[in-house]
């Protein structure tokens, strides 16, 4: 918390100081019946446009362009300064026209799941922490698969080892499918470990079945399942951490494009 | 035992995330190759090696990081042996994601031009260009024009929009094909303020803005707003508005002085005059007439009932025949005008008989001439004549030769004694050539006028001895009207006498007394100029001003119709109310209603009660009109 | 339960340097006056002078213009000159392309810039008409082996550079062996000459078995590097010439741990044991000082007795020191209070110690106030010692550069990664994988080691410090794919790839029929301007590169 405070500090003053100066010159300008709209949709449209340099300034990562941590404070930051600026854009909630309530729907869903993301990108790293494993995300097939080859291992030695079939029974009735890939993954999502339940749950409720040379086995099936319910957290959060950008930058692509046009057409029709 | 899983940190080479595809056998959660697909999107994982040739043997090569050679070595034709089926490989997250943004790019500017193209947007009513909907009226109007009623660049191509984005902005212009004022629109106030240079040009969307919907408040103005360029700055009308002007509503008098103090106190409280009394102020004013002002109802309604025969007593006189000293009308012209009189055809029935009888007729008795009337000539005739009243030697052959001209021709030698004017016809309508020639030809003989026994009808103009003078039909008589009108307003004095008589004449005319003065007991008269006088027929309450609105109807209705009006209307029963009418100066007036202050007002327009902003009485425009009026729209079809 | 495979305790000669050395060799070589004067008595039963000139030398021949050693690199061996004539190059040095080097220049803006084009997406492609170098520069011995770069123009040379000769019986690299520190100049041969090469071990038993033997290396080193060392002591600041002189004087050398610590501690490490129990004691707690430990190259642990185990409370580095307060305490009380502390090497120490008596006479008195004593690292919680202890185990008190992540931030967004990849022509040279403590992570990038062990061994001097910034960087043209640097590397830092032409053919040795190889590693983005990328490019501040020398690297800069 005193991190993000500190990071935010700066860029949120400044904004803040300049939304009031805004504010006060507009009132100034309303109060003369001047136009304010003009102005405040330039402003606008150039922080939308900040907004959208992120994504450059992430592909230009070889030239010095100020640290990207500071690009992603500002860009949060601006963010609900642009929120700010649009309410004093439009003067209103919800706009009357056609168009501009779907400009107005696509600049509400790019703020919504910005702010959502930057919530989401703040929580999961210490999720993922506290599983204690790391992984990197396209290595996760790898290790899942690594996993489910091994329990299968575990699974046959023991059948050859004890000559008992309950322990492989299992596994193909419960097992099988929770090694297939990653599962639980809602409940990872908010933070939740249900995955880990499911397995003592399951393995205590077969291991009454099992002869005492067979518990050996079902003890390494289930430090085996219990990784991979650790696998799955980081599956489901490293996963949800990129997904929330597959819905936000399209969306702020789109409102730059709906935008755009909204000032063309403006600027033509102004009287 | 199994050791406890651990997860191998790295064991191979770089993870490359900055690759858009991955293995699409992981996918399916099954086991990835370690290569990886190719930056196009093709398996490269089929086989793990190239085996080489070496000598007459197949060499497996597969790389230190699949784990080195195979323990089961290529086949004998030099294939690989740990063949996979290939797999599909799939876009990472990351890959989609650049799709996606291009894809949503691509969408967008699919839909803005859908929306552009004229076919959609008629077949869904939705535009990319339309901002929202308009005011239900300004929606009735644009009509044909559509946008283009307001917009000019619309419909005119990009080269049209090209010119529109640099071209400078006409603001008002569209506006003022349908809206008028009472200045310039661009103005503020439609005025121009000597005081206020600083007051930019304004314009119109400064506060009308459109297309916010079509039950849209267009009018709305905030009262910060009004004071960022009045001076006179105040917190809130009940705390601190500037004060009331000093006669405040009534700035001057109106046209009729009707003394309320009198007639509430006096008349109407008189047991004679109490059936006749009005029924509180409604009884006059009505409610349904008139904003700023409460207007009254007709004098038939109102007045009629106590003061008609006031006003049907008194005659207007035209023409008095005065008294002459001697007669310079020959009777030849006289019975060549009017044919025999009767002295002359007895005469002349004598002559002819003495004729036939043969004896000679006596000689003509020179009578010696005295006149039939004693009196100075009324003082129009003095003035229309332009001779002094005084001198019958001075007048005598003005009057007598206009009496002959009246003989014989009727009205029009009258009539050519009036100034031309477009006034003339008013002012001698109804009468009758005959009745004059009548007249005439008995005053040019010398005798006073018998008028025929009485018909019907005992208003219009009329005969008898020595006058010819107006009945007045009742109130408002067009007539005696004109002639009034005539008599303030008549044209400029030509000279010293000519001043003197036209003084005469108004002091005649005007006279409270007796003739059409009665009307000026109520009709005010006022100094139109320096020189000129009129009489106000009808004339509403200046009003205070010009930005003002002031409903009655409202305020009657929300007190109550009784005993309403003095809430506000209070009597001021010690003001000299009569003594502003004997000035010609309207301003100069005193009213018998006590003057009204803010605290009038601010009793319930106060905060936290009714409203009280610059716009619940004040108007932005001066005297706003349409051009253009609404047209019934079966009519215009029928044209 | 674990499978135990059986195999020979490792004996010190079980690998000779060369097998190729006869006895006859040793024969010729104890005839030669540096090894006939040394009294084999001297030595133990189990190190005979034989088996070490045996074991621990062999004889190697260059041509005209191969370079022996190169400025700046790392070396485990000495040289004695037996036949030929040699040339040292005096400062300034050659220029870095002779030696096979890459000219450390930076890119502009819009040089950098164009990487956005320019990187590939194939991964690892080589213009391999770059490597001129590689085929031109480079004298490949089939018959050893050996590859070594050469001078191709020896008069221009010697025209362009300031040179002394080295003539038979000449030693030299002892200092860069011993020490642990770069070669200070370049020698190649001017006539075709035949050298023996020590390894370190050997020289260590030479020196420490024959006073003729120790007298030449030491004063050598007196000579060469002491007393700059000694000046940049912080203990010694302040002190005028001569009395330096006489701390030099008196001052003695040790080295302690083996030279070739990554090879076993990898071994280590892959075994899954303890590297603390193997850290060689330098001095231990209750012993009584008899001097200051001043280290000059490699690290050593500072631990104390806790109950019946230890507790790491530091590790020093180059230029620190070690039993000062205690001396100081006992000379300002007259008591005598034994060590407080253990000092124990990690990996390879090269130490000089100072007696108490030369401190007594010239440092003490001029001491303004009692140093700060080790043992007071003692009062903190026990628990905050394991990210020291986590820090000294896996060897990152080694990172002058280390990527330090801090999981509670980092997202796991590879931005890092990908900003790599956009200043190496499209490829990462780091895995963001590693060791983890905490919410630490120490990612599988280059640490730019204080002390390299990556360098040692490298036959062509690919891979060296830049002499600007003393960063590890590996010359792409000049390495040859052999992998040394990558196995010795303690930490997988250093990966070999396969590379491919420009049209995305793998190149593929004609000879072997194997891939092509590269080492590859991060190279802080030296030739890029702006630091490194990954720094940069690190949305949420979670990725720092930290030098683990600094009091508390863990503490973030901006707190």
């Amino acid at each position: 918390m005193k991190a993000l405070a500190r990071a935010l500090a700066v860029p949120a003053g400044i904004s803040l100081l300049f939304v009031a100066g805004l504010a006060l010159w507009l009132h100034q300008r309303w109060l003369q019946l001047g136009d304010t709209g003009r102005i405040t949709g330039y402003i606008l449209f150039a922080v939308m446009l900040g907004l959208g340099v992120l994504n450059l300034r992430k592909r230009l990562s070889m030239v010095p362009l100020a640290r990207a941590a500071d690009w992603v404070s500002w860009h949060a930051v601006g963010g609900v300064l642009a929120l700010a600026l649009f309410w004093l854009h439009t003067n209103t909630l919800w706009p009357a026209g056609p168009y501009e309530q779907f400009l107005a729907l696509l600049f509400y869903l790019v703020t919504i799941t910005g702010i959502a993301g930057y919530a989401l990108q703040k929580v999961t790293p210490k999720w993922l922490t506290q599983t204690g494993i790391e992984l990197i995300f396209e290595r996760i097939p790898i290790e899942i698969v690594r996993l489910r080859l091994t329990a299968e291992r575990v699974v046959y030695d023991c059948c050859e080892a004890t000559g008992s079939e309950t322990l492989g029974r299992f596994y193909l009735e419960t097992l099988d499918w929770y090694f297939r890939k990653p599962r639980f993954l809602t409940s990872t999502l908010g933070g939740g470990r249900r995955g880990q339940r499911w397995v003592r749950q399951q393995c205590d409720g077969v291991a009454r079945a099992l002869q005492a040379n067979e518990i050996s086995y079902l003890e390494t099936l289930r430090q085996l399942a219990d990784a991979k319910a650790l696998a799955d957290i980081h599956y489901s959060l490293q996963g949800a951490t990129k997904l929330w950008l597959l819905v936000h930058v399209p969306l702020a692509a789109a409102v730059l494009v709906v935008a755009l046009w909204h000032l063309l057409v403006v600027s033509v029709y102004a009287l | 035992m199994t050791q406890p899983f651990k997860f191998i940190p790295v064991d191979t080479g770089y993870e490359r995330p900055n690759f858009p595809w991955r293995c699409g056998a992981g996918a399916h959660w099954t086991r990835p190759c370690t290569l990886g697909p190719s930056i196009h999107g093709q398996c490269r994982g089929t086989s793990e090696c190239a085996p080489t040739r070496k000598g007459d043997r197949w060499e497996c090569r597969r790389p230190a990081s699949l784990g080195g050679s195979c323990p089961v070595g290529p086949g004998t034709d030099g294939s690989c042996s740990q063949i996979h089926p290939p797999c599909a490989p799939v876009r990472t997250i990351r890959g989609w994601r650049g799709h996606l943004t291009v894809l949503a790019i691509v969408l967008m500017l699919s839909l803005i031009a859908a929306l552009h193209s004229e076919s959609f947007t008629r077949a869904s009513g939705v535009s990319s260009i339309n901002p929202g909907p308009l005011t239900s009226r300004h929606a009735q109007f644009v009509g044909e024009q559509g946008c283009a009623t307001c917009h000019a660049a619309h419909g005119q191509g990009p080269g049209g929009w090209l010119a529109a984005a640099f071209a400078p902005r006409d603001a008002s212009g569209r506006c003022v094909d349908c809206h008028a004022f009472g200045g310039s629109a661009e103005a503020a106030h439609n005025t121009t303020f000597e005081k206020r240079q600083d007051v930019a040009q304004t314009s119109c969307i400064m506060c009308h803005t459109e297309h916010k919907g079509q039950t849209a408040n267009l009018v709305q103005i905030a009262d910060a707003q009004c004071q960022t360029c009045h001076t006179e700055k105040f917190d809130h009308f009940a705390k601190n508005h500037p004060q009331f002007g000093p006669h405040y509503p009534y700035p001057e008098r109106g046209a009729i002085q009707f003394n309320h103090v009198a007639h509430f106190d006096k008349h109407f409280a008189d047991p004679r005059y109490k059936p006749n009394a009005p029924t509180g102020c409604v009884g006059c004013h009505r409610l349904d007439a008139g904003v700023n002002v409460m207007r009254t109802t007709k004098f038939a309604d109102m007045c009629a009932t106590c003061h008609t025969d006031q006003i049907t007593r008194r005659e207007f006189v035209l023409f008095r025949l005065p008294e002459f000293n001697e007669s310079k009308i020959a009777a030849a012209k006289v019975t060549e005008a009017c044919g025999p009189s009767p002295a002359e055809l007895e005469s002349l029935k004598a002559r002819l008989n003495a004729l036939t009888r043969g004896t000679p007729s006596p000689p003509a008795k020179n009578e010696p001439y005295s006149s039939i009337s004693a009196d100075p000539p009324n003082a129009v005739l003095a003035y229309l004549l332009g001779v002094p009243a005084d001198d019958p030697d001075a007048y005598g052959e003005s009057v007598q030769s206009l009496v002959l001209d009246m003989a014989r021709d009727g009205v029009m030698p009258l009539a050519d004694k009036l100034p031309a004017s477009a006034a003339r016809p008013a002012l001698l309508a109804g009468l009758n050539g005959e009745l004059v020639r009548r007249v005439a030809c008995a005053w040019a003989a010398n005798r006073e006028y018998e008028p025929p026994p009485e018909g019907k009808g005992t208003t219009g103009w009329k005969a008898d001895g020595l006058t010819l003078r107006l009945v007045p039909a009742g109130h408002a008589d067009p007539v005696v009207r004109s002639w009034l009108d005539f008599v303030v307003s008549g044209p400029p004095a030509k000279s010293k006498e000519d001043a003197a008589r036209l003084d005469a004449m108004r002091k005649e005319m005007l006279s409270t007394a007796e003739g059409p003065g009665a009307c000026v007991k109520c009709h005010a008269l006022t100094a139109a100029s320096a020189d000129k006088l009129q009489i106000d027929w009808s004339k509403h309450y200046a009003r205070s001003g010009p930005q003002t609105r002031f409903l009655h109807a409202p305020h009657v209705n929300l007190l109550g119709p009784d005993a309403t009006c003095t809430v506000c209307h209070k009597f001021d029963s010690t003001a000299d109310y009569a003594a502003a009418f004997k000035t010609l100066d309207p301003h100069q007036y005193v009213s018998n209603f006590k003057a009204m202050v803010t605290t009038t007002c601010s009793g319930c327009h106060a905060a936290g009660k009714v409203r009280a902003d610059c716009q619940a009485c004040h108007i932005y425009h001066r005297d706003h009109t349409f051009k253009k009026r609404m047209v019934n729209i079966d009519s215009a079809a029928a044209n | 339960m674990t499978d135990v495979a059986m195999m020979a305790r490792p004996q010190r000669w079980d690998v000779p340097f060369d097998p190729a050395m006869t006895d006859a060799d040793v024969r010729l070589l104890l005839q030669r006056r540096e090894f006939r004067d040394i009294k084999p008595d001297n030595f133990p039963p189990h190190m005979p002078l034989e088996g070490i000139l045996k074991n621990d030398a062999r004889l190697v021949h260059f041509r005209p213009g191969d370079i022996v050693v190169r400025e700046g690199d790392y070396g485990n061996s000495a040289f004695l000159v037996l036949e030929g004539r040699l040339r040292v190059v005096l400062a300034p040095g050659l220029p870095p392309d002779l030696h096979g080097r890459q000219h450390g220049r930076q890119k502009g803006f819009f040089e950098a810039l164009a990487q956005l084009w320019t990187n590939r997406r194939i991964p690892e492609v080589r213009d391999i008409r770059r490597y001129r170098f590689a085929r031109e520069g480079l004298r490949h011995d089939y018959s050893s082996g050996n590859v070594r770069v050469f001078i191709q123009d020896i008069p221009a040379v010697l025209d362009k550079h300031r040179t002394a000769g080295l003539e038979d019986g000449a030693i030299f690299g002892e200092i860069a062996a011993l020490g642990r520190v770069p070669r200070t100049a370049s020698i190649f041969a001017e006539t075709d000459a035949r050298l023996l090469e020590i390894r370190w071990q050997g020289l260590r038993e030479l020196r420490r078995y024959d006073e003729n033997w120790r007298r030449q290396i030491d004063e050598r080193y007196r000579a060469n590097a002491l007393r700059t060392h000694l000046r940049d002591t912080k203990i010694f600041e302040g002190l005028d010439e001569n009395v330096l002189e006489a701390i030099a004087e008196r001052t003695l050398f040790e080295t302690y741990g083996s030279f070739d610590w990554h090879l076993s501690y990898k071994q280590l490490m892959q075994r899954g044991e303890n590297a603390e129990a193997k850290e060689p004691v330098i001095a231990q707690q209750g012993d009584y000082p008899d001097g200051v430990l001043l280290i000059r190259a490699g690290f050593a642990r500072v631990s104390m007795k806790l109950g019946t185990g230890k507790r790491t409370l530091t590790y020093l580095g180059a230029g620190d020191h070690y039993g000062f307060d205690e001396l100081y305490a006992n000379w300002k009380s007259g008591e005598t209070k034994p060590l407080q502390t253990t000092l124990t090497a990690v990996g390879y120490i090269d130490i000089l110690r100072v007696p108490a008596e030369v401190l007594e006479k010239h440092v003490f008195p001029r001491q303004a106030q009692p140093p700060k004593a080790l043992i007071s690292l003692a009062d903190r919680p026990l628990s905050d010692d394991a990210l020291i202890d986590w820090a000294v185990d896996k060897r990152f008190i080694n990172a002058t550069k280390a990527m330090l992540i801090d999981l509670d931030r980092c997202v796991r967004c590879d931005d890092c990664v990908r900003a790599c990849a956009s200043t190496h022509g499209g490829n990462p040279r780091f895995v963001r994988a590693g060791s983890t403590f905490d919410h630490w992570m120490v990612t599988n990038a280059c640490m730019h080691c204080a002390d390299p062990v990556c360098m040692i061994g490298c036959p062509t001097g690919a891979i060296h410090r830049s002499l600007e910034g003393g960063t590890v960087v590996i010359n792409d043209d000049t390495c040859i794919g052999c992998g040394t640097c990558a196995a010795s590397c303690p930490y997988d830092n250093i990966r070999m790839v396969e590379i491919t032409d420009v049209s995305g053919k793998e190149l593929v040795d004609p000879k072997t029929r194997q891939p092509i190889l590269k080492a590859t590693k991060c190279d802080l983005c030296e030739s890029n301007p702006g630091g490194p990328a990954c720094v940069r490019a690190c949305p949420h501040d979670a990725l720092r590169r930290v030098d683990f020398r600094d009091t508390n690297p863990f503490r973030s800069p901006n707190a």
